[in-house]
């Protein structure tokens, strides 16, 4: 309840709603063309939304932002290209995602994996990783470590994850090429597999750390990251590689699921919404597909347990 | 200057042109503006609310009266005798009608809302207004903010260009 008096007038401030456009603004819908849109309404409304400092907090106010589409290529990676998902005037077309690639196209080049907004290639020529932010073009390049695959001159096959900065720390995915990035990399020979990392801010490697396989390898998938683990199902064996203690290991499929080396792409790495690892298998003469949990005993001994079907969900990838 | 009345603490918020309100203490508190002041003992005397002139203090007392979580008399709160979906569907009926007000209004709406910190009038306020944006050609946007194009037709072209995909 509220009563009124009057007492002695005082001058009211002119008030000024342009200095608020930016609160208003933050709550437009995240659909990429607004933004562009918008901007044509006059050049003050251009310079607050092209304004990194209220992009970022754009980004921290939506914090999902809608999926615009995915890279997807052929087996050997060279083909790579954006594929968008959203209906116009949403689609951003393919063309305004080059690959780095075009400044040297001679030369031999990986798409090998997406996480967080940020596409990590490999340059095989230059036996460097790139990672590289479509969205504003920047690329980062590291060089593999000295050392690497010194002791083998046999066929290897390599892959790399990117790792953000911890959400919970107040990290926002869309400028990801400047917070504290890690890259992983992984090479796997016939007999053994190695696997390092390598942290943006201090810009060095980690000790390279290995670890024995089978004689399996025709390809290697983009990894899984489950808790602090990043998995690479390769072949048969699923490669994994601890970050935080920076241990590599590598764990056989389970043997019911030993399959040829040209039934590989019927396998598939999955990680649950609580967590845990699981292998899906694709069998295309029962047309079904298998579910197996990977399982922890209380003294750390790793199985596998074939699941009954279920609706649980799963995510592939980030 | 805080006053008691029926039991419920009172509260006096000044506008800068010469009107005073006496709300409930829980009322003033919607604002975060305001909870900070009371729990930091600035409070003692009436409150000066700078920039937000009576008509427009009224309003955001209205709303926050109707946005208080209230206390039945057995001090009970309201949503665990009424069904809280049945409440949130009333106050959005109910903010619907309070938003319904014109342009010049509505903006001062906004500034009060974020000058007193009170998180829901500002979603309400500004979403409104991003409605209007999201929904209406350029030409549109800018006659209802009055805002005018000062790009030269070639800048705009230029912009167009840029992002060409966005204007299919």
């Amino acid at each position: 309840m509220s009563r009124r008096r009057r007492s002695s007038p005082a001058p009211v401030p002119r008030l000024d709603v342009e200095d608020l456009l930016q609160d208003i603004f933050l709550r437009l819908p995240p659909q990429p063309s607004l933004l562009p849109l918008l901007s044509l309404v006059c050049k003050h409304w251009r310079s607050i939304l092209s304004d990194p400092e209220f992009l970022s907090r754009f980004r921290r106010h939506h914090r999902n932002p809608p999926l615009l589409g995915f890279f997807a290529g052929g087996n050997h990676n060279r083909n790579h290209v954006f594929t968008p998902v959203l209906d116009p005037p949403d689609r951003i077309p393919a063309a305004r995602f080059p690959l780095p690639w075009r400044h040297s196209p001679c030369e031999e080049w990986n798409f090998v994996d997406c996480r967080h907004d940020l596409a990590v290639l490999i340059n095989e020529s230059r036996r460097e990783i790139v990672v590289w932010d479509p969205l504003t073009d920047q690329q980062r390049g590291v060089a593999f470590p000295r050392g690497l695959d010194d002791d083998d001159n046999g066929k290897r096959y390599r892959h790399a994850a990117v790792l953000c900065a911890d959400p919970e720390d107040g990290h926002v995915h869309g400028d990801c090429l400047s917070s504290p990035l890690k890259v992983a990399l992984i090479s796997v020979g016939r007999l053994h597999a190695s696997a390092c990392l390598y942290e943006l801010e201090s810009r060095r490697w980690g000790d390279i750390v290995s670890t024995t396989t089978r004689d399996n390898i025709c390809l290697v998938r983009p990894s899984i990251l489950v808790g602090n683990t990043l998995c690479w199902l390769i072949g048969c064996v699923i490669l994994e590689f601890d970050f935080e203690r920076e241990v590599v290991r590598a764990v056989e499929a389970p043997a019911e699921v030993w399959i040829s080396y040209t039934d590989y792409w019927s396998l598939q790495l999955l990680r649950t919404e609580d967590g845990s690892l699981r292998l899906a298998v694709l069998s295309k003469h029962k047309l079904s597909i298998q579910l197996w949990e990977r399982k922890l005993s209380y003294d750390g001994v790793a199985s596998w347990e074939l699941l009954p079907p279920s609706g649980n969900t799963c995510h592939q990838n980030e | 200057m805080a006053t008691r009345e029926a039991g419920k603490k009172m509260i006096m918020l000044k506008s800068p042109d010469g009107m005073e309100f006496e709300v409930e203490e829980a009322v003033a508190m919607e604002s975060q503006t305001i909870r900070k002041m009371i729990e930091d003992d600035c409070a003692d005397t009436a409150i000066l609310i700078p920039n937000i002139n009576s008509k427009i203090l009224s309003r955001v007392i209205e709303y926050c009266n109707k946005h208080v979580p209230t206390t039945g008399a057995t001090g009970a709160a309201a949503s665990d005798t009424v069904a809280p979906a049945a409440l949130a569907e009333d106050l959005k009926i109910w903010d619907a009608e309070f938003i319904k007000v014109n342009r010049a209004t509505r903006f001062d709406l906004i500034q009060a809302a974020s000058y007193l910190n009170i998180k829901g009038l500002l979603d309400l306020t500004s979403q409104t207004t991003i409605d209007t944006i999201s929904d209406n050609s350029l030409e549109e946007i800018r006659s209802f903010l009055s805002t005018k194009n000062d790009y030269l037709p070639e800048e705009e072209q230029t912009i167009r260009r840029e992002n060409q995909w966005a204007f299919q």
